[in-house]
């Protein structure tokens, strides 16, 4: 029972995923491992539960979400919503959160909300239709400069597709830091001389952009940076 | 020079205060030539590389926000082409206003560029070198030097040299569309005031009448197509003069954040490919905000040209300390001269100290170094001006300058609608119509429809037409208003010239309609609240509040200016 647990385990991992529907599960087990398990793809979710039951104990089992079946690894519901809120860009609703997760609504709105407690996940602004806009923190432990440094050039990148000029209230937006960190982490770059602040142009943007930009201790206000030695 | 002496100097003129380039054409600036030196130099390397090999395309892009000194950049270019041994024209354009005719408006803005003096000590215009150059390399026997100085005297010196010249040349080696371009320039140009007059109202493609001209240059019966074909004929003209004398033009973009409107990418698009593919021995470079530049490529210009732009791609990285430190040296030395810097009562590098770590926009530098020169010298905290102060100041700059301008502002009749629009309506519609020059207000309760027709065209076709759709709009707006707006320096020639033109006028006052002609003065005013308008949007005009933070002046306060200061302007 372990053993075929242990395997199971190990390659939902190694496809980083806490769980797959029920056609990718075949596919990810294989004949061998098929027939071990005494499966078939044309079985009955009562089968396949039954089976998994017999051999994996609670280590996998099959699980309703919505109206799909999945097969997933036995973690805490809050572990789904972890798992894909650091795989969604920020920000997003709850809705593409708890979307396709093997959770039925109580359950998820329950996870949901304990994370949002706990300060991983938060709430960053609202949309003009008054959805949440939701970003994950991560855990509380302190980065390191150099960590969050990579991390807002992999957001520059992303948010810049290729530009070299980027608004700083949508690298505010995208990374979902607490200002603090933000601002500390754009005084480091301009420090090393990785980026230049400019002034930009407000008249083109809302005031709660304006209000997301840069306010160095001199009272100047930065509205976007540019990568220094881009494409060099 | 004594500490005390060197406080008043630096409160009697504060080197710090102004961060703008201003006036490109004004030579008087202080700058550093390290801050941005790669940019400078790449376009420079550029402008040689056109005057060696004029059938190249070659073009720049210069990305950089605001405050990162692209205005600067701009005029240090302007005097290293227009000096030394291989010195070429100069033309520093705007994107058009609307979207029609962009070649007419290419060949009045660079003629315009053209008209400016040549570098420092010239006194003559870039035609004229150019002229001069052109008889040099025909072998008319003088020399540059003292053709221009002929020229300088309305040819009154040398007058049998000149004659010759009229007589001879012929510049049988030009292409033929070039041959009346330089005969213009070498037979009429150099002439009396009058002549030299019409000679540059022609050049820039008016249809002025035409008392020492040829009939055969005579445009008042073009149509608006045709005088677009012959501007795009004349810009080549233009670009095989240069080569044909081995000198190059640079024709900078600037303020290209004020394309808007589909049109506007298209007439833009349309400008920069033909100067690229087509105008000979001319290096366009276009100068965009960062951000901006990704719209530009999404408003679909042509590929090939955003290649060649992008070929020789300069983004503008600020300054690093060392740069910050001699750029305040500077512009101290400047006031105070090598014995005051020796008498100066603290070291210049004080007054970055609370310049951040890294690099910095010149803005920036100079912002912070200027508060903490004003610590220094114990002026009074900055009384917190409100924007709409600020605006107050910086126009009663422009207005001091009016004596000045007057004497040479070329026509710019966009000024004229952008303004009217921009107090009618405030800045939601500004731009967005293709005809920038008809401003139509409905009806509303008991007040009557109003049309306003801006004349953005100084050709007799191009008035009849605007007439007549006057006409034609107050028979379908019974009690409606129309005013045909112009600048009245270009004067309507009384019968019995222009006669259908001078018909038109007459039922158009018959009916009801408002002449509108602005003197010079006026006009010129309406141009500098254009001119205004363009900075505000563009970020350039700033206040400082009461945390002695620069802040833009918005164009709310403008708004607000321009009500207040042109309400009943738009009365006869």
């Amino acid at each position: 029972m372990s053993e075929l647990a242990g395997l199971i385990e190990a390659r939902l991992r190694n496809k980083q995923k806490l769980f797959v529907s029920r056609t990718e599960f075949f596919k990810l087990l294989g004949s061998g491992l098929c027939r071990t398990l005494g499966v078939t793809p044309k079985d009955s979710v009562v089968r396949l539960g039954a089976a998994l039951q017999s051999h994996c104990g609670d280590r996998v089992r099959v699980v309703q979400g919505g109206r799909a079946f999945y097969v997933t690894l036995n973690v805490p519901d809050d572990a789904y919503l972890r798992d894909k809120a650091q795989r969604l860009t920020s920000p997003f609703t709850p809705a593409q959160l708890v979307l396709n997760l093997p959770l039925s609504k109580v359950r998820a709105a329950s996870a949901l909300t304990r994370i949002l407690a706990s300060g991983e996940l938060i709430c960053i602004g609202v949309r003009s239709d008054f959805i949440p806009l939701l970003s994950w923190q991560g855990q509380t432990e302190p980065k390191s400069v150099e960590e969050d440094a990579q991390a807002f050039q992999r957001a520059f990148n992303e948010i810049g597709q290729g530009r070299n000029f980027v608004a700083i209230h949508r690298l505010r937006a995208h990374l979902g830091w607490e200002r603090d960190r933000f601002d500390r982490i754009l005084r480091e770059l301009q420090a090393e001389e990785r980026i230049l602040l400019n002034m930009g142009d407000p008249t083109r943007l809302s005031r709660v952009e304006l209000e997301n930009g840069f306010v160095d201790r001199n009272g100047m206000r930065y509205l976007t940076l540019n990568w220094l030695g881009f494409g060099r | 020079m004594k500490n005390n002496a060197v406080r008043q100097r630096l409160r009697a003129f504060n080197p710090l205060a102004s961060v703008a380039a201003g006036n490109p054409w004004d030579s008087r600036l202080i700058d550093l030539a390290a801050i941005n030196q790669a940019p400078f130099e790449g376009v420079k390397a550029l402008f040689r590389q056109a005057a060696q090999a004029p059938g190249e395309p070659l073009a720049a892009l210069i990305l950089g926000e605001v405050g990162n000194g692209k205005s600067h950049l701009v005029a240090r270019w302007r005097l290293a082409c227009q000096s030394g041994r291989k010195a070429g024209g100069f033309a520093l354009l705007t994107p058009p206003e609307g979207g029609t005719a962009p070649f007419c408006y290419l060949l009045r803005e660079i003629a315009d560029g053209l008209r400016q003096p040549m570098g420092q000590n010239s006194g003559l215009s870039t035609w004229h070198h150019l002229a001069a150059w052109l008889l040099v390399v025909e072998g008319q026997g003088k020399k540059e030097r003292s053709i221009l100085d002929d020229m300088r005297q309305g040819r009154k010196r040398g007058v049998r040299w000149w004659k010759g010249v009229q007589d001879a040349v012929s510049f049988d080696r030009l292409p033929p569309e070039a041959r009346s371009l330089a005969k213009v320039l070498v037979r009429w140009l150099p002439g009396s005031a009058s002549e030299r007059r019409e000679a540059l109202t022609w050049l820039r493609g008016e249809a002025r009448i035409l008392n020492h001209l040829p009939r055969r240059l005579d445009r008042s019966l073009y149509t608006v197509e045709q005088r677009e074909e012959e501007a795009r004929a004349l810009l080549l003209a233009l670009g095989a003069l240069f080569a044909h004398v081995g000198r190059p033009l640079l024709v900078c973009f600037d303020r290209m954040e004020e394309l808007r409107t589909p049109a506007q990418h298209a007439a833009m698009d349309q400008i920069v490919t033909f100067l690229v593919d087509r105008m000979a021995a001319t290096v366009p470079v276009v100068l965009a905000r960062g951000q901006f530049w990704e719209e530009l490529r999404q408003a679909r210009w042509n590929a090939q040209t955003v290649g060649r732009l992008e070929s020789n791609r300069h983004e503008l990285n600020g300054c690093a300390r060392a740069e910050a430190e001699l750029l305040v040296r500077l512009r101290l030395e400047a006031v105070l001269g090598s014995r005051g810097m020796e008498a100066l009562f603290f070291d210049p590098a004080v007054l970055l100290e609370r310049l951040p770590a890294g690099r910095n926009t010149p803005r920036v530098v100079l912002t912070l170094a200027n508060a903490r020169l004003r610590e220094l010298l114990d002026l009074p905290v900055t009384v917190p001006e409100t924007p709409r102060q600020r605006l107050d100041t910086v126009w009663e700059g422009m207005v001091r300058q009016l004596p000045e301008r007057l004497r040479e502002e070329p026509l710019r009749p966009e000024r004229i609608a952008q303004v009217l629009r921009l107090y009618l309506f405030g800045e939601q519609t500004s731009g967005e119509q293709e005809d920038s020059g008809w401003i139509e207000l409905p009806a509303t309760g008991s007040q009557p429809a109003w049309l306003w027709m801006v004349e953005s065209q100084f050709h007799p076709k191009a008035m009849i037409h605007r007439l007549e759709a006057g006409l034609e709009w107050m028979q379908h707006h019974p009690g409606g208003v129309v005013t045909y707006v112009r600048d009245g320096r270009f004067v309507i020639p009384r019968l019995p010239k222009w006669p259908e033109t001078n018909r038109v006028v007459q039922r158009f006052q018959e009916q009801g309609g408002r002449m509108l002609h602005l003197t010079p003065e006026r006009a010129l005013r309406w141009y500098l609240l254009g001119e205004l308008h363009d900075a505000v949007r563009c970020g350039e005009i700033t206040w400082m509040d009461g945390l002695n933070r620069e802040q833009p002046v918005g164009i709310a306060t403008l708004i607000e200016f321009l009500r207040s200061h042109f309400s009943g302007e738009t009365e006869g």
